[in-house]
């Protein structure tokens, strides 16, 4: 059977109507909710920054780690152990997945991407002290031993700024 | 003597007809457009060759057709009929996509379902042409302009039409640059080719690692027999977006696509054997094919004139056209278009948000189509 009445028995005009309906209903929800996704972050990432002031109930365990800087250094001080102690970690964490020896600027990339801050002047640092190595071939290394060495150890005397 | 001309007799030369010599041309049209021209050459290269293995004439009863149980073919072929090769491009094609024009623009979504019209509109042809519900479905995905998606809903639905439809969507997607610029010209003035768009905002890391998740979910409680390929689209993104699992996403866009898309053209191909292709229903689901894209794009680009009505920001019409998903070649071709106006206009960063999105468009409509007929 064809013609119209082969479109009515197969009921081509309702699955037609309800499948684009569908299709548009379905994409166009995705755009509205894709269209608040900078709003939803920004929100995040400030209230994330201050959650004691929007959650005052959950504040304690929001605030957690980022009460714990102050209280160990007393006021006006930045705690530059600590940051290197973490960015080195994290930096780690990422040459363990990108291999040895690596490139710099494709470890910044990635480490930028990552949300790492101040990641040039970490490197630098690194680079400084010998814990990243250069070598001949234009790529760097972590210095053989240097992950034994406690950060700390290493970063004394220069403590604070 | 006898021996030997029993001997001629059984080989191909001796059983082949006219319509084994048809159908080698065809698969030698494939393989030229792929080779010499470089129209879809990944997918019309194997489908090209899988053309010539599935019409070498063989002994029925030797277990060496794809249609014959226990053969080499057959096992292969099991993929494409039970809809497993499908969801791997899928995943491949996931873990390849950059959805940032798509995040940066998110009203261009919209010309993605929009050229999603000619997938309903050919169901309606084919209905009308005397096509059963299930084959209707199968032949009017084709307007989707997606061979996973076409594949996948008419293994479920037609698993008799796969090899048709298969090879009357890869083929229109390989002329995707010769069907698409008549009808662009036709429905746009030079003044709206001529639409140059701002640039797109910058996309954050974290907006891109929120689209799978969120994109799937909502797509895939919409339409969930749209799960196998959206899951494994939304999934292989995700790989892609996370950054920490950067090995898998390279595994899923390099070795597992390659291998699929191997498997799966060759299969394709040979399932196009002479006797079961070369029939009535394959020149109508040929017909309807041509129409369902040429309908496609037409509705992307109306709908994209009938969005400037109402809105300030102006978007170039052509980028209509690109919502029929054959990705990346669409996006192309509204460039090439588009580029024959004005040098300086580059339309092929916009032309990926219906693009891309004409890929999940076509995922949905499908799995909207299998609920609705399977």
């Amino acid at each position: 059977m064809g013609g119209f009445s082969g479109i009515s028995a197969g009921n081509g005009w309702i699955i037609s109507a309800l499948g684009i309906s569908v299709v548009f209903f379905g994409l166009a929800s995705l755009a509205f909710i894709i269209s608040y996704f900078p709003r939803a972050i920004n929100w995040w990432n400030d209230h994330a920054q201050t959650p004691r002031h929007v959650f005052p109930l959950l504040g304690g365990v929001f605030g957690k780690g980022r009460r714990k800087v102050p209280s160990i250094l007393g006021e006006g001080t930045i705690h530059e152990p600590g940051d290197i102690k973490d960015a080195e970690e994290a930096l780690r964490l990422l040459t363990a997945h990108m291999g040895e020896p690596f490139k710099l600027p494709r470890l910044i990339e990635v480490a930028e991407q990552r949300g790492l801050v101040r990641v040039h002047s970490v490197i630098n640092r690194l680079l400084v002290r010998g814990i990243i190595v250069g070598g001949a071939d234009g790529l760097f290394r972590w210095a053989k031993g240097s992950e034994n060495e406690g950060p700390l150890d290493r970063y004394n005397g220069d403590t604070t700024r | 003597m006898e021996l030997l001309l029993e001997f001629i007799q059984n080989t191909g030369f001796g059983m082949a007809d006219f319509r084994h010599l048809v159908m080698i041309g065809v698969g030698l049209i494939f393989i030229y457009l792929g080779i010499a021209r470089h129209y879809e050459p990944l997918l019309l290269v194997p489908i090209g060759f899988g053309i010539l293995v599935g019409n070498i004439p063989v002994f029925k009863g030797l277990g060496l057709g794809i249609y014959e149980k226990g053969s080499v073919l057959n096992y292969l072929y099991f993929g494409v009929r039970q809809g497993v090769y499908p969801p791997l491009i899928f995943l491949g094609i996931g873990a390849m996509t950059d959805f940032s024009t798509l995040l940066a623009r998110p009203k261009l979504i919209l010309l993605g379902a929009a050229a999603q019209l000619g997938v309903f509109m050919t169901f309606l042809g084919a209905l009308f042409l005397g096509f059963l519900p299930k084959e209707a479905a199968s032949i009017g995905i084709i307007g989707g302009a997606d061979g996973p998606t076409a594949i996948f809903l008419s293994a479920k639905l037609a698993p008799h039409l796969v090899g048709p439809i298969a090879i009357a969507a890869y083929s229109y997607m390989a002329l995707v640059p010769v069907i698409q610029p008549p009808i662009m010209r036709l429905l746009t003035n030079r003044r709206e080719r001529l639409i140059r768009m701002s640039d797109p905002r910058e996309v954050s890391p974290q907006e891109k690692i929120l689209f799978p998740i969120v994109g799937f979910l909502l797509c895939c409680f919409l339409a969930p027999a749209a799960l196998p390929l959206l899951s494994m689209l939304f999934f292989g993104n995700l790989l892609k977006e996370c950054l920490v699992t950067e090995r898998l996403a390279k595994t899923a866009r390099t070795a597992v696509v390659d291998t699929v898309t191997i498997v799966l053209g060759l299969t394709v191909g040979a399932s196009t054997q002479a006797d079961v292709f070369l029939t009535g229903k394959s020149i109508g689901i040929f017909i309807l094919g041509a129409c369902s894209f040429m309908v496609a794009t037409a509705g992307g680009v109306i709908f994209a004139k009938v969005m400037n009505c109402f809105s300030r920001d102006k978007i170039n019409p052509l980028l209509g056209a690109a919502g029929v998903s054959a990705v990346p070649d669409s996006a192309r071709v509204v460039q090439m278009v588009g580029n024959r106006e004005d040098p300086s206009n580059y339309l092929l960063m916009h032309a990926m948000a219906p693009n891309v999105a004409g890929v999940i468009g076509s995922a949905i409509a499908a799995g909207v189509l299998w609920s609705f007929i399977g």
